[in-house]
């Protein structure tokens, strides 16, 4: 006897098991023991997953495990579990689709009876969504901190991190710049257009495949104002005047 | 009435029995159900934002009697707008739904469904979030619907930019930095939602950035004659429209970003943008790779005057006569920008050289101009819309005997890759 149960995740999917990504039905084999993330999802910064224990032959039966409203969803919030289905023999994932309308089926089989259990997640990834324009509202996604001011650096590009918070720029507004010791990478400050006028940054026309550049290289690289020209100062900054 | 004593016993047994029964019905009949809250399918639940997606991508008929009733200065008796300019408008989707009765048939069963308005406060500077609750049978769900119909990515690479006399320095790279380009000039809609927005925030008490009362005189005052809310807005100044972008934390198209895109960016395939430079030969129109895709080739080829094809390409001053919806998308390149050659004169920010501050081709001038190429650039003062408003040395000035001149506009959005 089949028992057939739907399951929609109206919540934006953040991890699905590599070989789902591939499309292609399979069974969860191997490695034996082990816990398999089948699929995580975010509502409001916490998670929730799906994880299956594969069975050990003759040793151990598998098991599905749910986990919601964690912080992160990991095997040390077992004991958090929300719904646990023991005594699995076999899994199996089959009818994948992941662009139309993004499901898979869990086809388990427990003593005799076998189960199907049907997960559609809509919300899967921005560009292959089938609703691109559409979000599960998060409140906590509002409130974006406006803390930097106009001409402050809002992104390193000499340094190692290369993360930037140029969204908290006034209007988010931003302008990005190089510097002759990391012509390759993109610094940025905040301000719409603040560049090439009178002692401004030198505007960007591209980055260098460089790891320095010269003064005289640089000119390949930016462009000032009609009427101003590139300079350079020690600290590496390339300037208009 | 005489009742005998028999019949009175009687009536206080059954007076008796009734009034536990009364009392335990009582919760029900007098209170009211309570609502419940019936399960819903998945299949249901995409069928649902199925009807929102749609309606969201413009699928909405302007001559619908809800419009007329909700917002009659939208209804239009007969709709000729295109769903693109009618994609990701809140206000629009708003009188669609409102008091809308919609039910949805899953396996042979009739679900009630009903969308909410949220009001949504962020300390959020600029345009709000558009927040609706879908209800399925009493199950709600928060949905934000995303303001992107009508934008698109320039794919990461080389392109031709800035007119230089060094070849070697009109040539730019994205470098990692993403352009979201609007797909259409912007629209006297999308003036009039900025504007409405702006008022809400006076009355609040925030902050005013400068007096936009000339331009609400223009776009919300209440006159007879119905405006064209979908023809592009062309009425607005430089620092407006600096401001209007802003409001969508977007800024207004470069002088370089828009020679990127009226130019055919010349390679192959989509893929070569990102490892090889543009040829030096790119066609000056974004049509296709050859010169001799140009419109104006080919009907000087087949010595034939502007028709609805060329019009289609280049909206020129031979097409004013057509309406101008049934040609739309008119003039779309291979970045899938539209507006691109004719149409209004396009304001363009140019930081390197600011005298060159319009895109002139326009439907002011004929097929046959050579204004009608990628690359050309005009100033504008940004005073006014006379004629002494505009310089455009040695290139063919707009047509005589008009006196005031549209110039319309775009946003893009600029943003950092991780």
């Amino acid at each position: 006897m089949i028992e057939i149960r739907g399951n929609i995740i109206l919540a934006p999917v953040t991890e699905v098991h590599p070989l789902i990504k591939e499309g292609k039905s399979f069974s969860f084999d191997s490695p034996v023991g082990s816990y398999q993330k089948i699929i995580e999802w975010k509502k409001a910064n916490l998670y929730s997953c799906l994880f299956y224990k594969v069975p050990i032959r003759n040793e151990q039966l598998g098991e599905l495990i749910q986990i919601e409203g964690v912080k992160v969803c990991s095997l040390r919030n077992l004991k958090k579990a929300s719904l646990k289905i023991e005594g699995i023999t076999s899994l199996k994932i089959q009818d994948i689709d992941l662009i139309k309308k993004p499901r898979f089926k869990l086809r388990y089989n427990i003593e005799e009876k076998e189960f199907i259990k049907e997960y559609t997640f809509p919300f899967f990834s921005r560009e292959n969504s089938l609703w691109a324009g559409i979000n599960i509202y998060e409140s906590t996604a509002l409130g974006r901190d406006t803390s930097l001011v106009k001409e402050q650096v809002c992104r390193y590009g000499c340094k190692e991190d290369r993360s930037n918070n140029c969204q908290s720029c006034p209007s988010g507004h931003w302008t990005p710049f190089i510097s002759l010791k990391c012509p390759a990478s993109v610094s940025a400050i905040c301000g719409l257009r603040e560049c090439g006028g009178r002692e401004q940054k030198a505007c960007l026309r591209m980055t260098a495949l460089k790891s320095k550049l010269t003064c005289e290289e640089a000119r390949n690289y930016v462009y000032c104002s009609y009427g101003l020209d590139v300079n350079c100062l020690n600290n590496g900054d390339i300037i208009c005047r | 009435m005489n009742i005998k004593p028999n019949s009175k016993i009687l009536l206080l047994i059954i007076v008796a029995t009734l009034l536990p029964l009364a009392l335990l019905l009582y919760p029900t009949i007098w209170v009211g159900k309570e609502k419940v809250q019936t399960p819903v399918s998945s299949d249901l639940w995409v069928l649902a934002i199925d009807e929102i997606d749609k309606a969201w991508r413009g699928n909405i008929s302007l001559s619908d009697p809800l419009i007329k009733e909700n917002c009659p200065h939208f209804y239009r008796e007969n709709d000729d707008i295109p769903s693109e300019l009618k994609s990701c408008r809140s206000e629009i989707f708003k009188c669609f739904f409102e008091g809308r009765k919609t039910s949805l048939k899953d396996k042979k069963k009739f679900h009630h469904l009903s969308i909410n308005f949220k009001q949504i406060s962020s300390s959020l500077e600029g345009k709000q979030p558009f927040v609706i609750e879908l209800n399925i049978d009493e199950n709600p769900l928060l949905l934000e619907l995303n303001d992107n119909c009508r934008q698109v990515e320039l794919p990461q690479g080389a392109y031709w930019g800035n007119h230089a006399v060094n070849i070697k320095e009109r040539l730019w790279h994205t470098s990692g930095i993403r352009y979201f380009i609007d797909r259409f000039l912007v629209r006297r809609i999308d003036i009039r939602e900025w504007l409405i927005s702006m008022t809400a925030k006076d009355k609040a008490g925030v902050k005013k950035k400068g007096s936009l009362e000339r331009l609400k005189n223009i776009y919300l005052a209440k006159t007879n004659d119905s405006i064209d809310y979908y023809a592009p807005a062309s009425e607005l100044l430089p620092n407006e429209m600096e401001d209007y972008c802003s409001f969508r934390r977007a800024e207004v198209l470069s002088s370089q970003v828009r020679t990127a895109i009226t130019f055919h960016h010349g390679r192959e395939t989509t893929e070569d943008i990102f490892t090889r430079p543009p040829s030096s030969n790119s066609a000056p129109h974004p049509f296709g790779v050859r010169k001799q895709k140009s419109p104006q080739f080919k009907a000087e080829r087949a010595n034939k005057k502007a028709d609805a094809d060329t019009c289609r390409l280049i909206f020129s001053k031979e097409c004013r006569e057509m309406s101008y919806y049934s040609l739309f998308p008119n003039s779309m390149g291979w970045s899938g920008v539209s507006e691109l050659l004719g149409g209004p004169a396009e304001y363009v920010v140019n930081k390197k050289y600011p005298r060159k501050n319009l895109h002139p081709s326009s439907y002011y001038h004929s097929l046959d101009s050579t204004v009608h190429q990628a690359g050309k650039r005009v100033f504008w003062s940004g005073k006014g819309h006379r004629r002494i408003d505009f310089n455009f040395f040695t290139l063919p000035f707009f047509d005589k005997g008009v006196d005031s001149f549209d110039v319309g506009f775009r946003c893009m959005k600029v943003r950092l890759n991780e």
